[in-house]
């Protein structure tokens, strides 16, 4: 009979039903099934049986009335006779108690051994002797050589692998792993591996229960989904027949059957099992239990089941044997050592297996979480924006890995800068996404919107229509021109900005309702123009709310009063990071998300109306300031150029005008200012009729500008004795038709003039 | 930003004269691509090294120092700097700093090719 194992995994979905439920254990069965090609050799049953006993019967009566007759002790009692082949032929037929051959065996050489003594005996008395005498002396003959019997048994049954040695060797060899292993599966598969491999059945199974930690946690675990057990019951009905694989040497079946499945708590073969180590036979087992059912069903033939601590860890059920044989008393003596040995290494193993899954599980919610950080993060603005004249700091933290404040730089083609920060109710996961929402909204918004309360106001509906109930946003949204320093701003419940001036620390007041709550809303909108060195300080509540140990807030009087004393715009965040940290001491755990923004404006817009001479109908056309910063040279140009346009020089006198220009700036931002970025060139643009003016004018550092410019001299150049570089000036004074360079304590400027005409 | 806004590609039309393509600005950030395209143009056969300025965006004092600085180092390898492309407004540039007596200028790569035959 050829067999191949099936190779197929498949697992059904959890059950677990916690907490004031009925609980409902689920077993995880991992199954080796071999898949018979050839008719199933059965365990005879039923009518069958019965006359195979009938027929033992009568055989033993058989050889008994042979060889009593044979013997001549037809005198001896019938009935005691009669009895004998009786007792045997039970014997035989309860062949669990013994392996059939085994028992053949012996029962061969016991008769062997008491036909040697009786014939012993015969020989040596005379039928005239005394029967006590022969009954005695044959039995002290028998009791003599019975340990020579034994030998030559044990000899013989050696011989012809008769024991099943090598199964205890197999099952001992599995045993001493049992100490070292914690993985679950390896234990299970090593079980299935020593039983398929000593027993041979048709089918083994084990079971095991699943179980979850007794802990916090488990209230965590899914209730699972109502899918009952009807669905694992169709699964377990149709499985067995599913796909092919190829057959596989025994010793590393790569084939196991593995799925889950539900069985009711109070099923009252789990309560059975509990009170019945040891081998269980299915078939001879009558309850109510579905489970049972089941077994028989699936034609299992015998149960062990596993118990470690008074626990019911699982079980073992194997179907009938391959080679139809009976499981045989030293074949259930070995599976119950079995059972006994590997019911504490499953528990274990299964403990380990829990606990990991939780440890992934807490590991993908960190991972998701840091994931999330960094979403976030990536919705912050990058780097503060550099505003000539104006210095921008922020600080950002989250009380959580993600929070729900926000702050964000919109800056508009035509230089102005928007401002927001704001802050969504709570903290954590939800206020993050809401923030994200907001922040979209708000940068839609601007495109189209000029008034920050009119922004507010539409991005207050699209919430209020987006949000729960009880979600709302405070925000503030100014929108500041940095060359006039005008602040224009609206507030939507959110903490009212600090300016501080000289000492003196006033609030921006704005009204209106925090973002999301109801529709509708009309937000107040103001403007101030800030002031040289004046300081506007942004922040989320974070700051004001933390308490220290005393359970104090750290409150807006005090953050006013910080703000009085501090005047650096630079270093203001770092002061009042410090401060409050002075405040909440060590070990403080930060409550709600924090955020500030400081805003300073530090360069003195240079004025240049008072120049001396000339307003010979110069009209200004434009003045505007830039950063130092490499690469605005071809920005100023442009504008530059842009702004002449109407007065339409020729294309390559307006050519050499811009690379003038470009030149200038360029000069002014690396030798007047360094290329500080905080440092700016001022340019001016001025016309009449009869000519175009272009001051630009740096902040003073580094040298003068010559007054006289010399040639470059080429070939001192390619001779290398002078330096590659420095064509700027000449080449400024040779595109433009007049240069004046001035030099004073404050600046240097220069100013180049074409003439219209 | 600080940034190289050019993008140099190197040709080499023939063992003796190979043609580097400038894309973009020439201004003091274009100094190391410059360099590492003069180093793929030049080999042990160059003699000829052109400059097509047909993609040249915007060109500043620098950008002309950059150029003297490689013709420095055209002259010690004893090569020749030829270029093309240059617009109106560059071409009076060159010859405002006398750039041109020492770089050829042509308007078009086949001239220019042509040139370099004879030299």
């Amino acid at each position: 009979m050829k067999s191949r194992y099936t190779s197929h995994e498949r697992i059904a979905c959890d059950k677990m039903v916690t907490e004031g439920k009925k609980a409902m254990p689920v077993f995880q069965v991992s199954s080796r099934i071999v898949q018979l090609t050839g008719p199933v050799k059965n365990r005879p049953t039923g009518v069958l049986r019965w006359r195979y006993f009938i027929l033992r019967l009568a055989v033993g009566g058989l050889i008994i009335a042979a060889l009593s007759t044979l013997l001549g002790l037809a005198r001896l009692s019938f009935l005691f006779f009669l009895l004998l082949p009786v007792c045997v032929s039970i014997l035989i037929a309860r062949t669990y108690l013994y392996n059939r051959q085994v028992f053949l065996f012996r029962t061969g050489l016991a008769l062997l051994y008491f036909s040697a003594v009786t014939g012993l005996e015969l020989l040596t008395h005379s039928p005239r002797t005394q029967e006590i005498i022969v009954v005695t002396t044959t039995l002290a003959l028998a009791v003599l050589f019975e340990p020579a019997r034994n030998y030559v048994q044990a000899f013989f049954e050696q011989r012809f692998h008769l024991r099943n040695d090598e199964a205890i060797k197999a099952v001992e060899a599995f045993t001493s792993t049992l100490r070292e292993e914690i993985d679950l599966d390896k234990v299970r598969n090593g079980l299935l591996n020593v039983v398929q491999q000593t027993m041979q059945p048709q089918a083994v199974s084990v079971w095991v229960r699943k179980s979850v930690q007794p802990d916090a946690k488990s209230s965590q675990s899914p209730p699972e989904l109502g899918e009952s057990s009807e669905q694992v019951q169709r699964d377990v009905h149709t499985d067995i027949h599913t796909q092919e694989a190829q057959a596989l040497a025994a010793e590393k079946p790569a084939s196991t059957e593995y799925m889950e499945r539900a069985v009711a708590g109070d099923d009252p073969l789990l309560a059975y099992a509990l009170g019945h180590p040891g081998v269980v036979e299915v078939d001879r087992l009558q309850l109510d239990s579905p489970v049972l059912q089941h077994l028989k069903a699936s034609q299992v033939e015998i149960a062990l089941p596993l118990v470690s601590q008074g626990e019911l860890i699982g079980l073992l059920t194997l179907g009938s044997r391959l080679n139809g044989k009976e499981y045989a008393r030293e074949d259930r003596i070995l599976l119950n050592t079995l059972a006994t040995q590997v019911a504490p290494a499953l528990r274990v193993a299964q403990l380990v297996q829990a606990q990991q899954e939780q440890l992934r599980e807490r590991e993908r919610i960190e991972q998701e979480m840091r994931t999330a950080q960094l979403i976030q993060h990536s919705l912050l603005p990058r780097e503060q924006p550099a505003l000539a004249g104006w210095q921008i700091v922020t600080y950002y933290q989250s009380a959580r890995e993600v929070g729900g404040d926000l702050y964000d730089f919109l800056p508009f083609k035509d230089g102005r800068l928007g401002l927001v920060i704001g802050d969504v109710a709570d903290k954590g996961m939800p206020s993050a996404l809401v923030m994200a929402s907001t922040r979209s909204m708000l940068r839609a918004a601007v495109q189209v919107i000029d008034s920050p309360g009119e922004v507010l106001a539409r991005v207050n509906d699209l919430l209020y229509a987006d949000t729960p109930p009880q979600m709302f946003v405070t925000c503030f949204y100014a929108v500041l021109d940095p060359v006039s320093g005008k602040l224009r701003y609206a507030n939507a419940g959110h903490d009212l900005p600090y300016r501080q001036h000289a000492g003196s620390v006033r609030e921006l007041r704005a009204t209106g309702m925090p973002l999301g709550l109801m529709p509708g809303m009309r937000y107040e909108e103001k403007e101030v123009i800030i002031a040289c060195d004046e300081n506007v300080l942004f922040y989320s509540d974070g700051l004001v709310e933390a308490h220290n140990p005393r359970r104090e807030m750290f409150g807006f009087p005090r953050l006013q009063a910080l703000l009085a004393e501090h005047s650096d715009g630079a270093s203001l965040i770092d002061f009042l990071l410090n401060e409050l940290k002075r405040f909440t001491g060590e070990g403080w755990e930060q409550e709600d998300d924090m955020t500030l923004l400081s805003l300073q404006r530090t360069a003195q817009l240079l004025s240049m109306n008072d120049q001396p001479g000339e307003q010979d109908g110069l009209n200004l056309l434009l003045e505007w300031t830039v950063a130092s910063m490499p690469g605005n040279e071809q920005q100023a140009m442009e504008r530059v150029a842009e702004v002449v346009l109407p007065l339409q020089l020729p294309d390559d006198r307006l050519a050499d005008l811009k690379m003038a220009v470009a030149e200038a700036v360029m000069n002014a931002m690396e030798h007047g200012n360094a290329y500080q970025p905080d440092k700016v060139v001022a340019i001016q643009v001025l016309a009449s009729q009869t000519s175009i003016v272009v001051r630009i004018r740096d902040q003073g550092e580094g040298h003068p500008i010559p007054e006289t410019i010399a040639t470059p001299d080429l070939d001192a150049k390619l001779a290398g004795l002078q330096t590659p570089y420095g064509w700027g000036l000449f080449l400024i004074k040779n595109l433009v038709d007049e240069l004046h360079v001035t030099n004073d304590e404050h600046s240097h400027m220069v100013e180049l003039i074409m003439r219209r005409e | 930003m600080p940034q190289a806004n050019v993008v140099m590609n190197v040709r080499h039309v023939s063992s003796t004269t190979s043609i580097i393509d400038i894309q973009g600005d020439l201004s003091a950030f274009a100094e190391p691509v410059l360099m590492d395209a003069y180093t793929q143009a030049s080999s042990p056969t160059t003699r000829i090294v052109m400059l097509n300025f047909t993609g040249l965006a915007y060109m500043n004092s620098s950008g002309i120092g950059l150029l003297v600085t490689l013709l420095i180092r055209i002259n010690r390898q004893k090569q020749h700097l030829l270029c093309y492309g240059l617009s109106e407004h560059y071409k009076r540039i060159f010859e405002l700093t006398r750039l041109s007596d020492a770089i050829k200028l042509y308007d078009t790569e086949p001239e220019a090719l042509a040139a370099a035959q004879l030299l």
